[in-house]
């Protein structure tokens, strides 16, 4: 008995043993499993991380000679890849085409003319639908030369009522309201005037398209027209955009309206409060002073009354501004865009080139606009295209988003010997930006050329027929002539730098890309007398030896050469934008307390945008001291999704301030306060949306004594005002009105028999009028109380020319004390 | 005496053997069984295994839709496959306020990194937004919001 136990025993615990076994296996690969399991799921959720961290915008695009410009900006934390391009032609509904793609960009970089490689002929006047796919699934799309929504747009005509003659300028604002995600692009304007009697004539360009337009964002575009006709005549404008919605336009009338009594004066006063002149409630001028403003500049509904104004030059200083504070009113701004208008001037040359004598620059050119005669902004030398078949082509976006000239085989631009330029002796520097086309011919092809009439003197940058680089020169002896060549061939479609050094008369240095490439150096004496003009893109009028691509950028220094080893100029230059992104500046807009205290609410604040770019403009060689209205303009548009309340005690705040660049910075510096700008949208500016009250400006009146308002006379010619000039005040509430005669001007009282001094053009003078009452000159009547009032001036006056006129104008908001 | 001594050691020969036969059998049989649960449970874990990691990887993102109506109103479709496995659409719905239109396919099969196009005749509007809805062959499901030009 105890044997077949214990067999049993051993029998029963093998068995035992195998399902121990067994199950041990089963629990041992199901945790294999449940590992791998993990592991696959760490690697989706990474790859959906990735996914959510790829972002990209569409920085620019444009159509030029049929072939789509795309400039592409990685703004993820992510490289990204572009795998494919979906184009409808929205015109006709059933042509779509799908482009394969093989872009990469990687992050915080910009991928140019992406599309350029494509088969694709696109038309400026076809609309199209695109969208870009990435391989991780990311697709953005966007419209192109039209809108498949109803945009915003909103024309304004400044002024509305003109003299016969005067000039009104016409603003077209877009707004991209899409409820869709959509991006617009290439937008172009259309403005069709029709004469309602009047006479419209167009004076300048009309506007460029505008590149981008992402949601909430608005573009604006302006002409300028001038307007005559008879008292009443009208023009309509009715502006649009090409391929928009049917039927989603805008008109405005501008009417002639001659002045009462005055059949042909044209005198044209402007009336001020304190000397500050009025402007719509919603444009806020920035002005220089700053009293009553925490010490800062003030910002409000008012002009510009300075003929000088002030400059800030943004490399010591910051753009600080507010409004001014009423504890006494709630001020509701509805949603839209808040524009700010900066009218600005980019220094000619990064920090380390400003020389002056001379070490600075003699020529420079960079092909801002399409001119027959470029500008050189040192005023120095004068370019003159060639002409027909000879004239290079100007691409609007040609380097670094702005233009250049394309140069196809016999195009030349020339430019006339002077002493700044006559590459007479050492030392000097050439340099410039070139985009050789590899299509191009395998022979010599010239981007700088001047020479003697005997051959024997030259000075040449070139390509060889091997696409090789080439800085040449000879001053005088044939055995001592400096070449420099690059190793490798610049045929290659893309845009290089280069540096071209004489720094002695038989000696070279050629850079590319800021880098050294070749060197040569004979020593000795000599020089090279021109004889010609100096041509670009060709050697000779004939459009000889004829370059194949782009150039953009030449400067040149006849009386120095550039110091890469201790100043490192030449990287500073090459790395320095003439472009879009010339300079970054941040904005600060928001809401703040009485005393420019941060409130920390997320409702007050309009934006806080840092290293916003900003397109180079040329200096026309005024930097250091600008006079002349060479203003550049600028546009920075931010839309808040909701309203915001400027409550009582609160003031209104812009803070701008320069992101300079490591290498490579341009300063600039911004003008405001100016009564000379008149170019363009005048001086700066910030536009909020129409608030329901007037913004507190810093017009005050107080109600126990007199008050002084300036009346500045803008010409033609010299004027006088008459007893029974008066200014109104209006309850801002209730519209009552309270009323009070212009009693003396300059001190020199006025009556029935005494006018006031003359008002000559260009000056302002101060007039003073008694306490606005119920019935103004009726000592008993009412005095106009404490408030809130829109104040208006009504002139009785004449002309140097014997023509009389009745003024009446709106000054602002004004509080009454 | 003798005699019934022999019948009892046979008898216990006997009985040990039919005991050891009877463990032996009981024995067997409870590792075949115990053998066949583990192994169809394996087979079912690895099942739900593959198709869990094989739905876990698939990714597929409704690339473009475009509209036409020549000579009858349609709408083509096309996906992308931007998972790490291949994938099989087997149903596509198409759903506005007028139309319901339901697709099913056989061969839906789409590579990684490849597209599918498919026209489907469907009377879209301008008004009325359509309900896309992807269906694959794992039990995914993809869906967008689409409306006529």
């Amino acid at each position: 008995m105890k044997q077949r136990r214990a067999l049993t025993t051993v029998v029963g615990g093998v068995f035992f043993l195998v399902v121990i076994i067994t199950a041990a296996s089963y629990l041992t690969y199901s945790m294999n499993l449940f590992e791998n399991f993990s592991e696959e799921v760490f690697a989706v959720d990474q790859e959906r991380e990735n996914r959510k961290n790829e972002s990209f915008d569409i920085s620019r695009l444009a159509i030029q000679n049929n072939k789509i410009n795309l400039d592409v900006y990685n703004s993820g934390d992510i490289p990204v890849s572009f795998t494919r391009l979906w184009v409808e032609n929205v015109t006709g509904v059933d042509e779509v085409y799908k482009f394969n793609l093989n872009k990469t960009v990687t992050t915080g970089n910009t991928a140019k003319d992406i599309l350029q490689g494509l088969s694709f002929t696109a038309l400026e006047t076809q609309s199209y639908k695109m969208k870009l796919v990435t391989d991780r699934g990311t697709t953005k799309e966007f419209s192109v030369n039209a809108s498949t929504d109803p945009l915003q747009l909103q024309l304004f005509a400044l002024p509305e009522v003109v003299p016969t003659n005067f000039k009104s300028t016409i603003l077209l604002a877009v707004t991209n309201n899409s409820t869709q995600n959509t991006i617009y692009t290439n937008i172009q304007p259309l403005l069709n005037a029709t004469s309602l009697g009047a006479i419209p004539e167009l004076i300048g360009n009309s506007p460029e398209p505008h590149s981008v337009l992402k949601k909430g964002e608005t573009a604006i575009f302006e002409w300028t027209y001038r307007i005559s006709g008879d008292d009443g005549d009208k023009v309509r404008f009715e502006a649009s955009i090409l391929n928009e919605v049917p039927g989603n336009t805008v008109t405005k009338d501008v009417e002639v309206k001659v002045i009462e009594f005055a059949q042909e004066s044209g005198s044209s006063l402007v009336s001020s409060f304190f000397s500050t002149l009025s402007t719509p409630q919603d444009i806020m001028y920035f002005h220089k002073e700053n009293f009553d403003s925490l010490g800062e500049r003030q910002m409000w509904a008012s002009s510009p009354e300075n003929n000088l104004g002030e400059i800030i030059d943004f490399s010591s200083t910051n753009a600080l501004f507010y409004t001014n504070t009423d504890g006494n009113v709630t001020v509701n701004v509805p949603d839209g865009s808040w524009n700010t208008i900066v009218r600005y001037i980019s220094s000619p040359m990064p920090e380390s080139l400003m020389h002056s004598g001379d070490s600075s620059e003699d020529l420079s050119y960079h092909f801002e606009k399409d001119l027959d005669s470029p500008l050189d902004t040192t005023t120095n030398s004068v370019m003159t295209l060639g002409t027909g078949s000879n004239r290079p082509t100007w691409i609007a976006t040609g380097h670094q988003g702005a233009g250049a000239y394309e140069f196809l085989g016999n195009q030349f631009a020339s430019i006339t010997v002077t002493d700044d330029n006559n590459l007479e002796s050492s030392p000097a520097t050439t340099s410039g930006w070139f985009y050789g086309y590899s299509s191009g011919p395998a022979s010599d092809q010239t981007i700088f050329y001047g020479q003697s009439s005997s051959g024997n003197d030259y000075y040449k940058i070139y390509f060889n027929s091997s696409g090789n680089l080439i800085f040449e020169l000879d001053a005088g002896s044939s055995l001592e002539v400096a070449t420099c060549i690059s190793a490798v061939n610049y045929r290659d479609d893309s845009w290089h730098h280069f540096v071209a050094l004489m720094p002695g008369e038989n000696d070279c240095e050629l850079y590319v890309d800021g880098n050294l490439e070749d060197t040569d150096s004979n020593g000795g004496n000599g020089s090279i007398i021109l004889t010609d003009d100096i041509f670009i893109g060709a050697s000779d009028a004939s459009g000889t030896d004829g370059f194949n691509g782009m150039l953009d950028d030449i400067i040149h220094w006849d009386d120095y050469a550039l110091d890469e080893t201790t100043e490192q100029e030449i990287t500073d230059l090459f790395n320095t934008n003439y472009g879009t992104d010339g300079h970054f500046l941040n904005f600060d807009i928001r809401i703040v307390d009485e005393f420019g205290g941060n409130l920390g609410l997320s409702n007050k604040t309009i934006t806080q945008t840092l290293n916003f770019p900003i397109k180079y403009s040329s200096d026309f060689g005024e930097y250091t001291t600008p006079i002349s209205d060479i203003w550049g303009e600028m546009n920075f548009t931010a839309t808040p999704n909701e309203e915001r309340v400027i409550g009582p005690g609160e003031r209104l705040m812009l803070n701008m301030t320069y992101s300079p660049k490591v290498i490579g910075n341009l300063n600039m510096k911004m003008a405001i306060d100016d009564t000379d700008i008149i170019s363009g949208s005048g001086s700066s500016f910030l536009k909020t949306p129409l608030p329901d009250v007037g913004i507190p400006g810093y017009a005050t009146y107080d109600n126990s004594g007199t008050g002084t308002i300036g009346i500045f006379n803008p010409g033609p010619t010299d004027t006088w005002i008459k007893y029974q000039s008066r200014v109104i005040f209006k309850d801002e509430i209730t519209g009552s009105p309270y009323a009070s005669i212009i009693h003396s001007a300059n001190g020199t009282a006025l009556s029935s028999d005494q006018d006031s001094p003359p008002m000559y053009v260009d000056e302002t003078m101060p007039v003073e009028f008694d306490i606005p009452r119920e019935q103004p000159g009726n000592p008993s009547s009412t005095i106009i109380p404490e408030g809130r009032y829109g104040m208006y001036v009504f002139l009785d006056g004449f002309d140097a020319s014997g023509q009389v006129f009745l003024h009446s104008s709106f000054i602002g908001i004004v509080r009454v004390t | 005496m003798g005699k019934h001594t022999k019948r009892r050691a046979l008898a216990t020969i006997v009985s040990t053997g039919i005991l050891l036969s009877a463990v032996a059998i009981m024995g067997s049989m409870l590792t075949a069984w115990s053998n066949s649960i583990f192994t169809s449970e394996q087979t079912e874990i690895n099942t739900v295994y593959s198709d869990g990691v094989n739905k876990l990887n698939e990714y597929l993102i409704i690339e473009h839709i475009w509209f036409g109506n020549i000579p009858n109103k349609f709408l083509n479709l096309t996906m992308s496959n931007v998972g790490s496995n291949g994938l099989n659409v087997t149903k596509i719905t198409l759903d506005n306020s007028v139309d319901k239109t339901v697709k099913l396919y056989s061969d839906g099969g789409i590579l990684r990194d490849d597209i599918l196009s498919r026209e489907i005749t469907y009377n879209w509007t301008t008004t009325d937004p359509i309900l896309v809805t992807i269906t694959t062959e794992k039990g995914s499901i993809y869906q967008t919001y689409a409306m006529g030009p």
